[in-house]
């Protein structure tokens, strides 16, 4: 009697936990639409062309509502061989008078986890988002870990808010950039189009 | 950074005891924002991260309030 009772508790206790494992609940529905000619509707809001399968969406929470996120890519090669691109609706920093005080704020902390020694390779005027926007490619190396970073950050104004983009592309200190990645990025960043005013311009 | 209002620096943290954010039995404050009006009443208080579009918006608010009066 009491084996029998063991085996209808085990067996209901199975039951139980394989209940638990098939009500995982609804996923969360993605925030974008991908349109025709391989373009992208992000949250009824942002337009931009999608770049090719290899890059994946990568999403930054950041837990105060604003739209934060890129693309990611494993690149071959040893560690830490990886380019990653996003697009960044509060850059580091808070001024919004210029670009180049921006500029400054931004690479006070821009890959802070990392000890890089940063060296700007360019500095120059753009178009970006339908107006004028300042682009800044730098490389920085860190002789510790023997790693590097080629970056190019975009600053782009929506309303009187400077909004950021930025590509990162990691290597071993000897080894080779693929600098198309940076077209892909081009690509991105001259699609991007905004659908409708941003919550601080409607306010 | 350019900002025309005030800034309050409670480094004693009599603050933190006077809103109740003191954690129980621990010496550190939980985050809270709270607004108050220009007559010195709590209008807002809200535990955790700044929600800033929601600051921002109960602040419109306030300020059209304040114009009606």
């Amino acid at each position: 009697m009491m084996r029998k009772s063991l085996t209808i508790l085990c067996s209901l206790l199975v039951v139980a936990w394989l209940s638990g494992c098939a009500t995982t609940g609804t996923p969360k529905p993605v925030p974008y639409k991908v349109m025709p000619g391989g373009m992208v509707i992000w949250e009824d809001e942002i337009e931009f062309k999608i770049p090719p399968p290899e890059w994946k969406l990568l999403r930054v929470e950041v837990g105060e509502n604003d739209i934060n996120f890129g693309f990611m890519r494993s690149d071959p090669g040893e560690f830490p061989s990886v380019t990653t691109f996003a697009y960044d609706e509060e850059p580091f920093g808070c001024s919004a008078a210029s670009f180049e005080g921006r500029e400054r704020e931004f690479f006070k902390r821009f890959l802070f986890n990392a000890i890089l020694e940063f060296q700007i390779l360019e500095r120059k005027k753009v178009q970006v988002v339908g107006g004028e926007g300042l682009q800044v490619d730098v490389e920085g190396k860190d002789p510790i870990k023997g790693e590097k970073v080629r970056a190019r950050v975009v600053f782009g104004k929506r309303g009187e808010r400077i909004i950021g983009f930025y590509i990162t592309q990691w290597r071993p200190v000897a080894g080779t950039y693929d600098l198309s990645a940076f077209d892909v990025f081009d690509k991105f960043v001259s699609s991007f189009k905004y659908l409708k005013k941003s919550f601080y311009e409607t306010l | 950074m350019g900002v025309t209002f005030p800034l309050l620096s409670n480094i004693t943290g009599f603050l933190g005891v006077t809103f109740d954010t003191l954690i129980e039995g621990k010496p550190i404050f939980r985050r809270r924002t709270v607004i108050i009006d220009k007559t010195g009443i709590i209008r807002y208080a809200r535990d955790g991260s700044p929600d800033f579009k929601d600051i921002l918006l109960f602040l419109k608010k306030l300020n059209q309030e304040g114009g009606k009066k």
